[in-house]
């Protein structure tokens, strides 16, 4: 095709042709029982390590997202029956009754959630609450589902290609992105983060002296962006699938294992990669299990159903928003002047997943034009641990947490400046303003432009 | 459309071949991937057996970390045992010689407590806010004294607040609410209360002595090898980062209780208001200079070693094998601290009130050096912060 032909007729039909064309059903509704099972998990692990009240009860305050400031935790109670709510839609999805509603009620109270405080903010929470949104699209509750029990007409062993390949770009996305954000000179030049993380494991027998040498993080540092820059491709071919997967395994397992902070995201992300293969690989294996056919006979009653379709109109508009979102958001962090992952300008649902090592340390001085006093400070205390480190070294943060004090000078009757004196230790660097000290963040206002009080990055000596 | 009939026409037993041959491919990947987890998985088993055979410089860092705490709480422990005999030598028999004795013996066991800071971690947290509640709050301690029972001992100092105990309390009694000698002599030979307001002295100094020989025999009795030996089986610090993790975390508090405390309250920064210099430490004995100049000793003790001028024994040996530039910064950062603090004037309350400057420029200097411990040297060397940094009243 030359640069003046435009796109083949028909070319959308055939696309929308094959989008509609019927796949075994099985890998789907195994991706929902298995989505539901790992909610469910994480749910119980959540509340069993006493984050409902330690994240969201007892903080005194809480870091809002933009647009987001009216959003507020509930009561106690009101937080904990929520998280048995959430506990409770794992099992209705994972069994699949009621599986539409109870996945948009999930998709709700899971993001209500994750909105409520800035600092608690993870990658694989967005990543959560995305995958469910688009889950709400998707056919899932067909097979191996409660619903399809109690409504034969809703029974199917087939689904139409599109909800797979809709759950292939989301899982897609997530690695291809975060294997463009590696591309970076820290990571590929210098093995940072990654160097700093792999010392602090050094005592692991056999291999911890290997993790003290630069040259190991330098070359898991590569490696880890190839396999994020190349997993899903390899996902895709069938003879490069099995090596894919074997190594989707091996890099979310030894994460995981070193690296036993970031909690549930190995367990999610091998399921997830799951979607990648062929859809009967459920059927096939529990065949194996059961010593059975492989189920070729109910593959040919399946292609008796009625036929499978493509999405329609709305459909078909609410997915391709859906994903324009999901690429715009990663990218976004291109219209912001500076070091993403000192800014933190677009470092938000952008999948700048294991990035940066960062540690802040931020005092506020406080002045009334008025009497001439000026005064310091410390918000720490006011703060749970997680929301204190978190906001040492993101200017968001410190903004809302500078208009907090200003806020409560104001209720006192004093129209009070307030600036911050903030120092962030960045990937190895030697410690750096991150905010401009003249500023006086009273009078900022949270946008989404370029905060240009946020100075430069740091040069690595 | 055509493609769509071909691919639907596949022929069910080339399917099922080519499924066959994608189901062994993906065995065989499962098969590679769950043995890759089963490597990593005991690779992290091995961890709680094994502490690492190979010498990365820890040991011997652990080691001096360990003595430099024994000796620490060595010295105090000595110093207040002659502080409870100077004190109970002065209620047997009160005269200025004596009460100068027991001065001297307050200043020097505050001293040691002073540098003993960089390792009031372990055994020694249970007793800090027994044996330094402060500022001293003298109304309390008039009123325990005034209700105190006729008999006033070591038991029952225990039974009190720690707002009625501790050197803080011991010090105003010693040397008075203002610093006068003869007034503090002559407080505890009043025919009245005096006999009460000595004992209670006494006991106050019987109670330091006591919690200091507990905190200084815990220390020998076990906890230093179980700090010098983090990693080799030891349950308080299974790891050997969890020891160095620990020593790093009070360099920092300390730091921190230095600039928070002890400067930026009588300065006045926490609350605009005028200089305070009520809030300043030790100001009855007028030793805020050297209980500053001691705890950033201690601090250095840990970080550097026993002698300043020596070779790095301390946790500076761990950040200069990673980063000698960084290691570089620290030592003329604590020497600028160190001097800042040097240049302050006793009695401190009056030089605080005549001029901030020198007590602004002290509690600048040992800000920045906390800040290089607390951001490049934690990161430096994968600290886990404890962010604890609420320490003060």
């Amino acid at each position: 095709m030359t640069a003046t032909e435009g796109p083949r007729p028909g070319a959308l039909e055939a696309l929308r042709a094959r989008l509609g064309r019927p796949i075994d059903a099985a890998s789907l509704a195994a991706f929902r029982v298995l989505f539901g099972l790992l909610m469910l998990g994480s749910t119980i692990r959540f509340a069993a390590r006493g984050w409902i009240d330690a994240l969201y009860v007892a903080p005194e305050l809480h870091f809002h997202y933009w647009g987001l400031g009216w959003v507020e935790p509930l009561s106690a109670l009101g937080m904990r029956a929520l998280f048995v709510g959430l506990g409770g839609l794992s099992i209705l999805i994972a069994l699949g009754l009621f599986y539409r509603p109870a996945i948009a009620l999930f998709f709700v109270l899971f993001t209500y959630v994750e909105v409520l405080d800035k600092a608690v903010y993870l990658n694989h929470y967005y990543f959560i609450s995305a995958l469910s949104l688009l889950m709400i699209a998707l056919p899932l509750e067909r097979g191996w589902s409660l619903d399809a029990r109690r409504r034969p007409a809703l029974r199917a062993a087939i689904a139409p290609t599109w909800a797979l390949w809709a759950l292939r770009l989301q899982v897609g996305l997530v690695y291809f992105f975060a294997g463009v954000a590696k591309l970076r000179v820290d990571w590929l030049l210098h093995g940072q983060p990654l160097r700093l993380w792999l010392a602090a494991r050094d005592e692991l027998p056999i291999v911890g002296p290997l993790l003290r040498l630069p040259e190991t993080a330098l070359a898991m540092s590569w490696a880890g962006a190839l396999f994020d820059l190349t997993v899903p491709f390899l996902l895709l071919g069938r003879r490069t699938r099995p090596f894919a997967y074997a190594a989707v395994l091996i890099f979310h397992g030894l994460t995981g294992l070193l690296f036993p902070e970031i909690g549930v995201f190995p367990w999610v992300m091998s399921c997830a990669a799951l979607v990648f293969f062929d859809p009967a690989w459920p059927r096939r294996l529990w065949a194996r299990v059961a010593g059975r056919g492989s189920g070729g006979a109910r593959m040919a009653e399946a292609f008796a159903a009625p036929p499978t379709r493509a999405p329609g109109p709305l459909l078909t508009a609410a997915l391709a928003l859906f994903f324009a979102l999901q690429l715009a958001l990663p990218l976004r962090r291109l219209a912001y002047p500076g070091e993403t992952a000192w800014t933190e300008e677009g470092f938000r649902f952008a999948w700048q997943v294991m990035l940066v090592e960062k540690t802040g340390m931020v005092t506020f001085r406080v002045r009334d034009p008025a009497s001439g006093r000026e005064w310091l400070v410390d918000p720490e205390p006011r703060l749970s641990a997680m929301q204190a480190k978190q906001m040492a070294f993101q200017p968001d943060m410190i903004l809302e947490m500078a208009q907090v004090i200003a806020r409560e000078e104001a209720a006192r009757g004093r129209a009070v400046e307030v600036r911050a004196d903030a120092f962030v230790a960045y990937n190895g660097r030697p410690n750096a303003r991150l905010i401009d000290p003249d500023v006086d963040l009273a009078r900022e206002r949270d946008t989404l432009a370029p905060k240009p009080w946020i100075l430069p990055a740091p040069p690595r000596r | 459309m055509s493609r769509t009939i071909r691919r639907r026409d596949t022929p069910r037993a080339g399917r099922e071949q080519s499924d066959r041959r994608a189901g062994a491919l993906g065995r065989r990947g499962l098969v590679g991937g769950i043995a890759g987890v089963a490597i990593a998985f005991s690779l992290s088993l091995g961890t709680s057996c094994s502490g690492g055979e190979e010498d990365d410089g820890r040991g011997p860092v652990l080691r001096h970390l360990a003595d430099a705490g024994t000796a620490a709480f060595a010295d105090f422990a000595a110093e207040a045992e002659a502080l409870a005999g100077a004190t109970e030598a002065l209620c047997a028999a009160p005269s200025a010689a004596a009460l100068e004795e027991a001065q001297t013996r307050w200043r020097a066991t505050r001293r040691a407590w002073s540098a003993a800071a960089a390792f009031l971690f372990g055994p020694a947290m249970d007793h800090v806010s027994a044996l330094d509640y402060w500022p001293v709050r003298i109304d309390t301690i008039e009123a325990q004294i005034a209700a105190a029972p006729p008999t006033i001992d070591v038991a029952y100092i225990d039974g009190l607040g720690t707002s009625a105990k501790g050197m803080p309390a011991l010090e105003l009694l010693l040397f008075g609410a203002e610093s006068d000698p003869a007034g503090a002599l002559a407080a505890i030979t009043e025919p009245m209360s005096g006999g009460a307001r000595c004992a209670y002295a006494a006991a106050l100094a019987g109670d330091v002595h006591g919690r200091a020989a507990t905190i200084a025999d815990a220390w020998s009795g076990g906890f230093a090898d179980a700090l010098a030996g983090a990693g080799e089986g030891s349950e308080l610090f299974p790891t050997r980062k969890a020891g160095i993790d620990a020593a790093v975390n009070q360099a920092i508090e300390v730091l921190y209780a230095i600039v928070h405390t002890k400067l930026d309250g009588p300065l006045g920064n926490l609350t605009g208001a005028p200089v305070d210099p009520e809030a300043l430490e030790s100001r009855f004995a007028r030793a805020t200079r050297d209980d500053l100049a001691a705890n950033l000793a201690s601090v250095w003790v840990a970080y550097h070693g026993d002698d300043p001028a020596g070779p790095l024994e301390g946790i500076g040996a761990l950040v200069a094998a990673i980063d000698p530039d960084l290691d570089a910064r620290i030592h003329d950062q604590e020497g600028y601290a160190a001097e800042a603090i040097a240049a302050l004037a006793e009695p401190a309350g009056e030089a605080l009130v005549a001029d901030r400057g020198p007590f602004q420029a002290a509690r600048d200097e040992v800000d920045t050096l906390r800040r290089m411990l607390k951001l490049d040297v934690a990161s430096a060397l994968g600290v886990t912060l404890s962010l604890s940094d609420n320490d003060g009243d």
